[in-house]
This record gives C-alpha cells, structure tokens and sequence, in this order.
C-alpha cells in the first residue's frame, strides 16, 4: 500500500512548516472514483443485472410462453401460438384438478393443525422462564432449519410397512398388557401402508409438513406474545379474568396481526408444496396420484412431457390462486386483524 | 489558515427558504460564533460552507478560492459533529488517523502526526480503544483530534458541545479556546448556548429565520443590540421590554407607561419626538434596588409578585404599573411577596427601539 | 372478618398448588414434545450404525450398532457422496458470500442514496417478493440453459446472491442504525463512495449481514428445486439432490442412506447448537419485523 505513494508524499512531508505541518493537497486520487451521482446505480447493478436476467426475463418469457406450444427438444422455432389453449388445456385436465385438490387438502390438514397447536403451544412457552423457554423452542424449531428432503427420507423409511417405526410402536403397543386393550385392531391392520393407502397417503404427508413447520410458527407465536404488555394480563386479573379469559380476550385478540401473518405465510407455502410429497411418494405421486401436488405436476409437464406451454399457463394459475386467497384471507381476516393492533 | 467569505448565500429547501442572502467576510485566524434559535439556519450554512449541502445561490470562498463545486473534502476543512461521528469499529488511533490513510501518507508520518495531536488533547493512553469504551468528553477530544490532525485551514464545529454536561462544557470551552490560541486556524462554530459565543468567539453572527441580524463582538452584541430579537435573546435572564410613549416637558425627553416614567437618555433625543410608541429595554443586571443618587437614573416602583433562588442571587418577579420586570438581589436581601421596592437603573441601560420595526434607536439615522 | 381472611387466603393457597401442578404438567408435556420432535434426527443417526438385518427385523433398535463402518462403505460406493458434500459447501459458502456483497451494496444504496427512480425501483422489488418462485421457473431453467449454465454450480448460487429480502434487510438496517453524519464525516475525511462504503459501512452492517448470512446458507444448504432442474450430471449433484438420487434404488440398503441423510443434516446441526437463538432470530426476521 504504503511504498509507491510514500514517494511523492515525502517530498510534502519534508517542507519546513512549524507544528501540525503537511496539508493533504497530494491526494491519492484513486484511477476508480466513482461520483455521488453514479453511486448509487453502480451498487445497484449487481442486483439489476441479476433480477433482469433470473427474474424479471423468466417472468416475462413465461407469460409469453404460457401461449404457446412448445416442446423445447424441437428448438426455439417449434414455438406455437395457441392462444388460451394452454389454459385451456390445463384447466380441462382432469389431474391439474387432482392435483388442485390434493393440495388444498395437505394445506388444510398441515396449515390448520400447525396453527392450532402452536398458539397453545405459544402461550405455554412464554409462561415459562427464559432458559427452558428457549431450550424448548430450539427443540421445536430444529425441523424448520433442516433440509426438506432429509426429512423426508428419514420420515419416508420411519412410513415403512415392515421396518418403520411407526408400524414397530402400533405392535408394540397393541402386544403390551398396558395398551392393548386399545390397540386390538392393530394386527388386522398390519402391515399399515402410510405411504401407499389412498387413505393414509395425505395425512402422512401433511404430519411430516406439519412437524418441519410447527416450531417456526411456535417462534412466530411467541414473539407476538411477548410483545403485549404485562399490565395488561395484571389489569385482567385484578378484573377477576381466569387464565383462559385472559387468553381469550387478550392474547388471542392481540395477536391477530402476527395470526393472519403467520396464516398468509403458511398459505402461500402450502400452496407450492413440493419437497416433502416429492420424496415421500419417491417422486411418483403415490397411489391414485393422491400424493401429486401442482408443483410437483408442473414439473412433470415441464421436464417429463416436455410441454413448456402447459406447464407455463399453470404455473400462472397457480399464481393466480395463491393471489386471490391471499386476497380473500386479507379482506376476511386483515382489515379485522390490523384494526385491533394498536 | 485562511479568510472565509460568504456573498450572498441563499438556501432554499423546495419551496421553504432556508437562509437568506447571507453575508459574511471572516478574517485569516478568526474565532466566529454562529448563534440563534433552532431552525435559524445556522447550522445549514455551516454545512454549505462545509459543502454538505448544496448552495441554491451565491459564493463561498475559502482563501481566494471559490468551493461552491469543490468537494467537501478538496475544501481543506475539517468538521466536529454535534454526534461526533466517530467511527464505532475504529479505536482512537484509526479513527484520528483515517483521513491521512486515504490521503495515502507514509505510515511513520501518520504516526508521528497522530501521536502529537492525541498528546495535545491528553488521549495518548486511548489511542487503542474504540470510542464506545470512551467517556463523552473524551469522544469530543477525539472528534477534535481527528478535525486538528488533517492541519485544515478551517474548522467547522456543529454544536460540538450540546451532548456534554455543564461542567464538562465549561471545561471543554477553555480547551477549545486554548487550541484556537495555539493554532490560530479561522473557525466557525455554531451553537444555540449564548454562553459558548461569549466565550468564545471573536465575533458573533445572530440569525434568525434565515436572516443575520446582528454581527459583532460579544460585547458589542451585548450593549448594542441592533433589534428587539438580538436584545431578547442575549443575556439570561432575557431583558425586560415595555411599551411606552413619548412625551416632553420643558424640553426634556421621557418615555411613560401608567405611573413609569422615564427620561430619554440625551443621545437620543434626536431619535424621538413626543407622541413617538416606542419599545423600552431594560436588562435585569442593569436593575437594582434602593434610590442612589438621583440624576440620570430611571425609577420603576415594583411590587414583587414571586421570587426564585437562583444561589447567591434571587431572581424577583415584580410589576411596576401594568408592566412585569425581572432583576436581581442579593440572597440576603430577598424581599417579601406583595411589597413594593425601590428599583432603579442607570440612564444609559435604557435600551429604546422602534414599536414598528424592532429596530434599535441608537442606530437609525 | 378475620377468619374470613383466613378463609380466602386458604383457597388462595389451594387455587396456587393447583397452578403450580398444572404447571408442571404442561412442561412435562412440552418437554415430551420436543422430544418426538427431535426424535427423527437421533433416529436416522442410530439406524446409521444397523445393518439391514437389524432394521428390517422385529424389534426396534434402540441403541446405537456396530455397522457404521460397513454403511459408510457401501454410502461411498452409491455416490460420490463427499463429492457432493463439497458442492453443497461450495454452493453454499459462494452463495452467501457473494450475498452479503450485493445485498450490502444494494441495501446501502437505497438506504443513503437519492437518485431518479428509488422509489419506484423500491416499491417494485418488494412487490417481487410476493411472486412465487416456481412461476418464473421454466423460463428460468431456459435462460440457465442458453447462458450455458446448465450442469454448472453456478447456475446454483449466483442467481440467488442479490435477493430482495436481503437488500430490504440491510436497506432497513442502515436506515435505522448508520447515522448520516458519519457518511459525512467519511466524505469530509476524503473517503470516495467505495472507500465510504467498504471501510465504514460494511463493518457496521455487521448484525444485519450476520442475520442475511444465516438466512442464505440455510437456503443454499437446502436448496433442491433448483439443483433439481439445473443439474443433472452425479460429480455436479449438491447433497439433497444425491441423497434422494438413492430413494428410488430398489434394494435401498437404509443404514447407508440414514448415513448420508444424517452427515447432511449435520453441518447446520452443530452450526444450530451454538448458535440457535441467532438462527431462529434471523430466519423469522422477515416474518417477525413486519
């Protein structure tokens, strides 16, 4: 740094001037000096460039694509315009609808059983002390953090008919003088299929999504929790409010915000639900396709069938209706939630 | 080192108008005190000169050299921030010693340099510290240090003093008034506390809304004030202003108001004529209690309303006429509520200025 | 009126011991809770160290096996398992470096900066946010291919290095915690707007790029949608795409599989343990702030 510069700077240096001597006149001008004016587009760029070229051309592209046909195979020439046939095609498609419902039906088991657990849960945490608090939390947040796909292997061997876990407790349980008088049934169920029994497929999915997802809407829970002052919970109890009075008219109605927060957040996800059914239906949809979510039939029309088009035209559905409930949730819950936030 | 001038200096925020044609010329080595009420602009022109903030129109030079397009830091000044603006992740050293490493001097000179400035304000033993683990009044030091070491031509201080306590204040004034008589660099220092400009400055520039009111010494903005707004503002207690006319008898001037009546000191004479409203001055020092004498000194029989121990003194709130004064006595002497004193000042303490205007009679042609 | 104080202050002291039993009972519960939540990840590490007879057998083994060495064996000889260890390491590591570079820039610059189109260009970026990924993923995956990206890393990381989020984040961080006087006095001391922003800025954004850090090399750690389209070749799979890679072999031996799953797992695991109050603070940050 300092031995090219120190050059001309000693020669400064060493006129004769008393005391604090030497002004900076010399100033090491930097061949790369950037103007106020430039700044700002110049920090910016890395992010413009990215967003254009990964995010705002695919947008773009994919409401051009969603009207046509396309099978990428064939080269950009082999494009089509079709008009809405796309949409068409993809709203007739007796699947997409499968699919559709499957989704919303994981969403409903997985988004509702995660909420109502975790406010409970929520309310219990904050009245314990800080270390075993935040001991319990880390404990319930540990899934959120871990891979998707890990999980889902080790869930997918726990779903095993003869060597799962699930299945190994359900004999133990029924063998056991203790339990078995409520686990008779167990041995004419055996081998339970989680994984393979239209019935079963769905709620095995939604408990893995609902065991990754609960601690982090538990953690959401409690923030919001935290942020409600004490005086208010002692006002209620000079008032002669039990615990359950206060949660009902205290806890619950002021975290309506951080409910319809974490509620939105949950909808959106669900509605892009991938990764878990992905590996637990070993990529196949699982029986009857009951384990088929859009996402995962997106990517099938896309990569397996090749038709870029279709699979273009719903992910733009899917857009659409994560859209418009997110819309519906904020006209029915929001404006209510906001108002009480004071 | 270098003389500053300021021609004409305008600032306008969109529409609000911020100063108004500023006029100043600050002599090579000058000590200049810019004071006024919050949101007087003062602290906007300060960082005009500093070109912080651009200059809606007008010229600022620094020597003989014009700066309105210069950089802030081609202008070869140097600033001390009300917050100090220290950087937190840098120790004393690395914060005194950051312009020179952009400036890209020699590593042995940067320290020798350092070193002599963190001597003179007594923070050699802290240059390894960054400046959370400081007390406040050595973050001025060093906010200080960091001005002096680039050697600057000018220094711009921003109410450097505001985040102190009284005493630490005091203390820092001295200091600050010592390094100005050692480096003799032209300063600008603006501030709200009439106390720092009297003590400091050499010259002191009154603003308000934008506008200069009055420039001068401290003594001459003390005795002199040029308008109302100066008169009120400097001094504390502030001055106490009634309303009076102008009458004449036997070709003596005097200002009345109910039972007060007082004669015009013979200098202005010229300046009234009976009939005249005026605005009369009186600052609370000039009062005292008890008729001494009785040629040239104006009368102002006071009912005290309420008093207030201020230590040795004892501020009295009195009423003469429909009138309320302030002034001073002595612990010792503190008077009962309801009675009536004796106050009287001398002539020459009777500050006169036009109803209309505000304007100073002594001044007015 | 005294044995009536008596009174209450007896069922005052029964209504506590009722509390204090409920109380109990609700941290036995909760404990037990976090125990099944926790219980999949000691249990995919102890079915590492069985062999297939023990897994498949009738009981349910408890304690830790003695074939870890033999599934160690036969994970390397399904994969290249370190291989993509590494990549995932890579990825991640790259990613959120590079994040914190661009995020930074762009946070500060919408934090300090006036210049045409801020707000617009704010406004939009935040609205982007709300647009599901999986919209804009076949064009993705084409434009990954005609840049010549596809089966390279890159195509895994850099496009996700200058996300929204991060740029608010930081943007809101500097908005709230960098005082503008300290630019100023940069600027005075003869700091250009890189030096300002490189040796000023960037050391105070600290706290906030430790929060954006965490949230990205979680992503980039467990990321599959992308590695799934844009990868295809074994030597260039990230681990959660190898892991599942193996699910669909027939004969699965589920000890190696464990194995790998569990080594996955790992790394963000022991990074969890000390620091989980970061890690949860910084992953809910988007959630909780607003």
């Amino acid at each position: 740094m300092q031995a090219g510069k120190s050059l001309e700077t000693l020669s400064v240096a060493k006129a004769p001037q008393p005391s604090l001597s030497v002004d900076l006149k010399p100033r090491k001008r930097s061949f790369f000096r950037l103007s106020r004016k430039a700044a700002p587009y110049v920090f910016l760029g890395p992010y413009l460039l990215l967003f254009v070229i990964f995010g705002l051309f695919p947008l773009l592209f994919s409401i051009y694509l969603s009207f046509q046909s396309w099978n990428p195979v064939e080269g950009l020439d082999a494009m089509q315009y079709v008009g809405l046939e796309n949409f068409k095609t993809a709203l007739q498609d007796p699947w997409m609808w499968t699919a559709l419902k499957n989704t919303i039906y994981m969403g409903l088991y997985a988004g509702l059983s995660q909420h109502l657990l975790a406010i409970p849960v929520a309310c219990v945490l904050v009245s314990f002390g800080g270390r075993i608090r935040h001991g319990l939390t880390s404990a319930y947040f540990l899934p959120y953090i871990t891979s998707g796909i890990a999980v889902s292997l080790i869930f997918f061997h726990m779903y095993s008919p003869s060597a799962g876990i699930f299945n190994q407790i359900l004999v133990l349980l029924a063998d056991s003088s203790w339990t078995g008088w409520a686990f008779g049934w167990v041995h004419a169920a055996m081998p339970i299929r989680w994984l393979e029994d239209v019935s079963l497929i769905q709620p095995s999915i939604s408990f893995v999504v609902f065991w990754k997802y609960t601690g982090f809407n538990i953690v959401l829970y409690s923030t919001g929790l935290m942020t409600i002052p004490k005086d208010l919970y002692e006002a209620a109890r000079i008032d002669g409010a039990g615990a359950f009075k206060r949660f009902w008219h205290i806890s619950l109605p002021l975290l309506r915000p951080f409910i319809f927060f974490a509620v939105t957040l949950t909808l959106i996800g669900q509605l892009q639900l991938f990764e878990e059914p992905y590996v637990l239906t070993r990529g196949l949809g699982g029986p009857s396709q009951s384990g088929l979510t859009i996402t995962a039939y997106l990517m099938r029309i896309g990569w397996e069938w090749y038709e870029m088009g279709t699979a273009s035209a719903l992910a733009w559905l899917l857009f659409l209706l994560i859209s418009v409930l997110t819309a519906l949730q904020f006209v029915l819950f929001g404006k209510k939630g906001l108002g009480h936030d004071h | 080192m270098a003389r500053v001038k300021l021609e004409a200096i305008n600032k306008f925020y969109g529409k609000s108008h911020i100063v108004k044609d500023f006029n100043l010329d600050i002599a090579d080595g000058e000590f200049i005190v810019f004071l006024g009420p919050s949101g007087c602009g003062k602290s906007t022109t300060l960082r005009m000169i500093a070109g912080l903030e651009d200059i809606t129109s007008g010229s600022v030079f620094i020597g003989d050299r014009l700066v309105n397009n210069v950089e802030a830091a081609d202008r070869n000044l140097a600033m001390v921030f009300q917050s100090y603006a220290l950087y937190p992740h840098m120790t004393v050293y690395e914060n005194i010693s950051f312009a020179l490493r952009i400036a890209g001097l020699a590593k042995a000179e940067i320290d020798e340099k350092v070193r002599r400035v963190a001597a003179m304000l007594e923070l050699s033993e802290f240059l390894n510290r960054k400046p959370s683990q400081l007390s406040g009044g050595q973050r001025q030091r060093v906010a200080m240090g960091r001005a002096m070491v680039r050697n600057p031509e000018l220094f711009l201080f921003d109410e450097p003093l505001s985040n102190l306590d009284t005493k630490l204040r005091a203390q820092m004034r001295e200091e600050l008034k010592s390094i100005h008589q050692q480096l003799k660099t032209t300063t600008i220092y603006v501030t709200h506390d009439q106390i720092e400009a009297m003590t400091l400055a050499d010259r002191i520039v009154i603003m308000r809304n934008g506008v200069i009111e009055q420039v001068g010494t401290p003594t001459d903005v003390f005795l002199h004030p040029v308008n109302t707004f100066v008169a009120g503002f400097i001094g504390s207690p502030a001055m106490n202003f009634f309303e009076a006319t102008v009458g004449e008898q036997a070709g003596q001037y005097f200002v009345e108001k109910g039972p007060i009546r007082i004669p015009v000191p013979r200098k202005l004479w010229p300046k009234v004529s009976p009939g005249k409203v005026v605005t009369a001055g009186i600052r609370p020092s000039d009062i005292g209690v008890g008729a001494k004498g009785q040629d040239q000194r104006g009368f102002l029989p006071s009912k005290v309303l309420a008093t207030e121990i201020h230590g040795a003194e004892v501020l009295v709130k009195a009423q003469a006429g429909e009138s309320a004064f302030n002034f001073h006595v002595p612990l010792t002497q503190r008077p009962e509520l309801g009675r009536t004193l004796d106050c009287s000042f001398e002539l020459d303490a009777l500050h006169l200025f036009d109803k209309q205007n505000g304007q100073s009679l002594a001044n007015t042609l | 009126m005294i044995t009536n104080a008596a009174r209450l202050d007896r069922i005052d002291h029964a209504k506590r011991l009722v509390q204090k039993i409920f109380l109990v009972i609700l941290m036995g519960l909760s404990i037990v809770a976090a125990l099944i939540t926790v219980f999949p990840f000691i249990w995919s590490a102890i079915l590492a160290t069985h062999d297939r007879s023990t897994i498949f057998g009738a009981g349910i083994p408890l304690f830790i096996g003695d074939h870890l060495g033999e599934n160690y064996a036969k994970l390397m000889e399904m994969l290249p398992f370190w291989q993509a260890m590494a990549n995932s390491f890579f990825i991640a590591a790259m990613g959120t470096s590079v994040s914190l570079i661009f995020c930074s820039l762009g946070g500060y610059a919408f934090g300090v900066y006036n210049f045409k189109g801020k707000n617009a260009l704010f406004s939009f970026m935040l609205a982007t946010m709300m647009i599901p990924p999986v919209v804009g993923l076949i064009p993705f995956y084409l434009i990954v291919k005609m840049l010549g990206l596809l089966d390279t890393l890159t195509s895994v990381w850099l496009p996700f290095t200058a996300t929204p989020f991060g740029i608010f984040l930081v943007r809101q961080y500097v908005v709230s915690s960098i005082p503008k006087e300290l630019l100023e006095a940069a600027k005075l001391d003869g700091a250009g707007e890189l030096r300002t922003y490189w040796s000023v800025v960037l050391p105070l954004l600290k706290p906030s790029l430790a929060t954006l850090g965490i949230v990205q090399f979680v992503f980039f750690w467990n990321n599959f949608l992308t590695p799934l389209i844009a990868l295809n070749s074994r030597e260039k799979y990230v681990v959660t795409l190898a892991l599942r890679s193996i699910q669909n072999n027939p004969n699965a031996p589920w000890g190696a599989v464990m194995l790998g799953t569990t080594i996955a797992i790992l790394p963000l695991l022991v990074f969890y343990m000390f620091a989980s109050k970061k890690i949860i603070a910084g992953l809910t940050s988007g959630a909780v702030k607003s």
